[in-house]
């Protein structure tokens, strides 16, 4: 690869790792409060994205107040989804939750079809065009059947870079949340003891709602440009992202806030790079991520920033 | 009576089914220190969790400020004004002290007097002040219990409930500890006390209960139990 391959390539990959990246965090949030893999998560990612889609296609207002609608969407959804499905069942045996897991991902996905059908929807008329455009830095210009055009250079999409500043954008907000305020603080409480917190007179619930809420919030944000990038949505949307996010929970160290950024990022990297090293390969790059997870579980299953799990009394 | 501010009437709670407290009635009066004592197993931990809403009572009723409590639930419970310094502590390990503190305080809207409560904990035990900002869990086990003590006194409660709070702490800081529940006693706090030092405990108490396998069966003045042949045999070994 040379190196204007390679630094595009390294960029693009950022991008798209960061998107895992915020998605994997509201795995791992939830992971580190309940003990539950939400593989309902990667549906939020998909409500969000339709939500943009509806709310833009039908008030025809700006893409921005879509933007807010559908993040503030998915936290409630992600909120009533802990509410109805997993708090009953509280104090059940891990197992029950996991499965109540991949049903709730089974519902909110046919629900979509139902309601959304399953046709994908182009989403290139929601957000402004140049999005999608290209950042071309050096090349030449020549002259072809008429027309300038720009030859060579580093060229990556815009959306990669405004998905780099949305999602550092969104982290920081998110390490604010967790470290500045008294609900971030009970959030980190009752991640490492429910009960007392309990006693300290915090209602649990609603903090792990809340921990729901904001997880999807930020799944929200990855589902809306996610949607920009491959400019479509589509029910389905939310598995492939959602499982691979969950892989880069793993890869961190899953209940590690940084380990799913990390994770995030590195999965996306390498992704794009082994893509780039050998094209025809292609076709492999979603079971690529899978292989990563048998080796992260069988070589370091606490993933790189995780701790290793203690046993509870 | 009249000052009574806790009341648990054959109160009974059950592990699946396991009997753990068997119909046991205490009463705590107002500004009183009261313990509990007791063997291992005999009951004293799961009546405090009873009693602060952490685990459901099979039977009987609590009453707290003549209003039922019975099954209220940990939090609400804890907003009504009692509070539980919890056995082992229970310090948040990955929160600073400040922070624990702040748990403590977390229903207080007033942040003068959350202020002045930050004080009266530095008052009681100035090691805390020098801590602040570590990580609960780098604290010495004498320092945690310090803030576990703190951290309950943060929520400005009508009656604390200690749970050994003396286990496996050097003497010293025994010492330390004793002094510093005294000293909140004479500010006015009701205190339910459980202890495994069972000599200390009745020293400074003005009433005990001794349980053995889920039952009182024995309580009355602490200076008297402390002179009973019983508990100067079982408890103080003597
Ligand atoms: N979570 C629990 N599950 C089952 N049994 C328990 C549990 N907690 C306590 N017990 C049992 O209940 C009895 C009373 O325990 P506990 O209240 O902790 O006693 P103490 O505090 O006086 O040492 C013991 O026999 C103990 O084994
Ligand atoms: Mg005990």
């Amino acid at each position: 690869m040379d190196p204007k391959t390679l630094l595009q390539n390294f960029v693009n990959g950022l991008s798209l790792g960061s998107l895992y990246a915020l998605i994997a965090i509201g795995y791992t949030m939830v992971y580190g409060i309940l003990r539950l893999i939400n593989f309902a998560h990667g549906d939020i990612f998909m409500m969000a994205a339709y939500f943009t889609f509806f709310f833009v296609t039908l008030t025809q207002l700006p893409w921005y107040f879509a933007a807010i609608f559908a993040i503030a969407s998915a936290a409630v959804l992600g909120f009533g989804v802990d509410r109805i499905a997993y708090k009953p069942i509280r104090k059940a045996p891990r197992i029950s939750a996991l499965i109540t897991a991949i049903g709730v991902s089974f519902f909110l996905e046919s629900l979509a079809v139902v309601i959304f059908s399953g046709i994908p929807r182009s989403f290139r008329t929601i957000f402004p065009q140049f999005l999608n455009e290209m950042i071309i830095l050096g090349g030449h210009m020549e002259v072809k059947y008429g027309q300038e055009v720009i030859l060579g250079g580093i060229r990556f999409p815009i959306i990669s870079v405004v998905t780099l500043i949305v999602t550092a954008v969104a982290i920081v907000f998110l390490w604010w949340f967790i470290y500045k305020t008294k609900i971030g603080m009970a959030m980190r409480s009752v991640s490492v003891d429910i009960p007392t917190t309990s006693l300290m007179g915090v209602n649990v619930d609603r903090i792990i709602g809340m921990t729901f809420a904001l997880g999807s919030a930020l799944a929200g944000v990855g589902g809306i440009l996610w949607a920009v990038r491959y400019p479509q949505v589509w029910p389905y949307m939310g598995f492939i992202p959602g499982m691979k996010a969950f892989v880069a929970a793993v890869f961190g160290g899953i209940g590690s806030v940084p380990g799913a950024v990390m994770g995030g990022l590195i999965l996306g990297i390498t992704e794009v790079m082994m893509v780039g090293l050998f094209p025809g390969a292609a076709g492999y790059r979603d079971a690529f991520a899978f292989f990563i997870l048998i080796i992260i579980l069988s070589v370091k299953p606490s993933g790189l920033l995780g701790k290793p799990e203690l046993v509870k009394v | 009576m009249e000052d009574e501010i806790l009341k648990i009437e054959n109160l009974q709670v059950s592990y699946g089914s396991i009997k753990a407290v068997k119909g046991i009635s205490i009463s705590v009066r107002k500004g009183s220190i009261v313990t509990i004592i007791g063997s291992n197993g005999a009951g004293k931990s799961t009546t405090l969790g009873a009693i602060s809403g952490l685990t459901r009572p099979s039977g009987g009723k609590i009453t707290f400020r003549d209003r039922d409590i019975t099954r209220l639930g940990a939090a609400r419970t804890s907003q009504l004004g009692i509070s539980l310094v919890p056995e082992g502590r229970r310090i948040f390990p990955n929160l600073t002290v400040r922070e624990n503190m702040m748990m403590g305080a977390y229903n207080r809207k007033n942040r003068e007097e959350v202020q002045e409560n930050f004080q009266t904990v530095f008052t009681l035990f100035p090691r805390l002040k020098e801590r602040l900002k570590q990580p609960g869990g780098t604290l010495s086990g004498g320092e945690q219990q310090m803030l576990a003590i703190g951290r309950s006194l943060m929520a400005n409660p009508d009656l604390i409930m200690m749970d050994e709070p003396s286990l496996g702490l050097a003497p010293i800081v025994v010492e330390e500890v004793f002094k510093a529940i005294q000293s909140l006693n004479n500010k006015g706090v009701t205190i339910l006390l459980v202890e495994q030092n069972a000599a200390k405990a009745l020293e400074i108490s003005r009433y005990a209960y001794v349980l053995e396998t889920g039952c009182v069966t024995l309580q009355g003045d602490a200076k008297k139990l402390l002179e009973s042949e019983e508990v100067r045999k079982v408890y103080l070994g003597i």
